[in-house]
């Protein structure tokens, strides 16, 4: 296995040396999906989307001008590609992505019973995959990518304090659903 | 005593606080048992996100864009071959005629093929190309070539095109 940075792969790849171009494949392949499966909550459609997308990219890298970094980059063409299989496909997204004073509520479908079982981890999980588009996509680049609040803005085209907004809410939707719930005992 | 808004436990929880407001919110986190809990389950939902699992693609994932890609890459290296081979071939019988032209002119000027022309020849061969092509230029032959040159971009069109319908079914082949 090359131990190559991004740069360098592309570079190689630039020069003709297309095999390389799997490293970078290797390197972004589950992170691009696990943001796909967030998105379109299907994970055949998703590895169909992450196919065009790494396609994309390939056809596009000698656009790529190394002002960001590759990940950022390419994290732009996967959220696009998703919204625009979204839109093709006319789910309702719109309300969620034209406004930020859109009021964030998740709704807990968990079972009382389950609940019942204090695993709050169990719990919290769930909730996340109620979470709309976009909060769903910051959480993801934040937490699993551990890109930074400006990467995520660049990658999503959106101000950085949007950003930060929805990485709020989503935290603060989360929170409530736990105190709503009576969690609080067993975190005390 | 201050009032610790959503917005404040966020920013404490990602360390953007500045040193005068961080010291004030840790005051009323002594004094405030709700505000504690407020932010243990803040604390507890950044953890839980932190642990945030991820999704795996099927394990020939890596394969099958390679090779689509190879695929493609093929594609365009047929089509620059085609292109290519198509140019040389009308290069080729430009040059034919140009050359057939300049022989005749040659001849027409009194110079012989097999002896080597005087300097003074080149200006009546130069004069004697440039009328021969006004000859040809006549409406009847503008239209015949004219004509030809037609056909022959229908005709590259269609194999250009059908060469590239035939790369999209293989591609559309490929898992």
């Amino acid at each position: 296995m090359k131990n190559l940075t991004d740069i360098e792969i592309i570079e190689s790849v630039k020069k003709g040396n297309h095999s390389d171009y799997a490293l970078l494949i290797d390197k972004y392949k589950n992170k691009a999906f696990s943001l796909l499966v967030r998105m379109l909550k299907n994970e055949m459609e998703s590895e169909e989307v992450l196919q065009d997308c790494f396609l994309k990219a390939f056809k596009s890298l000698g656009n790529f001008r190394q002002e960001s970094k590759f990940s950022t980059w390419f994290y732009r063409i996967v959220y696009n590609t998703a919204l625009t299989r979204l839109s093709a496909k006319k789910r309702k997204i719109e309300t969620e992505m034209s406004s930020l004073d859109d009021h964030l509520e998740i709704k807990s479908e968990y079972d009382y019973r389950e609940a019942e079982q204090k695993d709050a981890s169990k719990y919290i999980h769930k909730l996340i995959e109620q979470l709309p588009l976009k909060y769903a996509s910051v959480i993801n680049m934040y937490y699993l990518d551990n890109m930074s609040c400006e990467e995520i803005s660049e990658a999503m085209e959106t101000s950085l304090a949007n950003i930060k907004v929805i990485l709020h809410r989503s935290r603060n939707a989360l929170k409530d659903q736990l105190i709503k719930n009576n969690y609080a005992e067993e975190l005390l | 005593m201050i009032e610790l808004s959503d917005e404040i436990l966020n920013n404490y929880i990602d360390d953007e606080l500045d040193q005068y407001k961080l010291s004030e919110v840790r005051e009323q986190f002594k004094n405030s048992e709700s505000d504690r809990l407020r932010l243990a389950m803040l604390q507890r939902v950044h953890r839980e996100l932190g642990k945030l699992e991820s999704f795996e693609v099927s394990g020939n994932f890596t394969s099958i864009i390679m090779s689509k890609l190879q695929k493609k890459s093929k594609v365009v290296r047929k089509d620059r071959f085609f292109m290519v081979s198509i140019s040389s071939i009308f290069f080729i019988i430009l040059l034919a005629v140009m050359g057939y032209l300049f022989i005749m002119s040659f001849n027409n000027a009194g110079g012989s093929t097999q002896n080597v022309p005087d300097i003074n020849n080149y200006f009546s061969i130069i004069t004697n190309v440039s009328s021969s092509i006004k000859g040809l230029m006549t409406p009847k032959n503008i239209s015949i070539i004219g004509s030809i040159l037609s056909f022959c971009i229908i005709i590259t069109g269609y194999l250009f095109f059908e060469n590239q319908r035939q790369a999209k079914r293989n591609l559309s082949k490929l898992p």
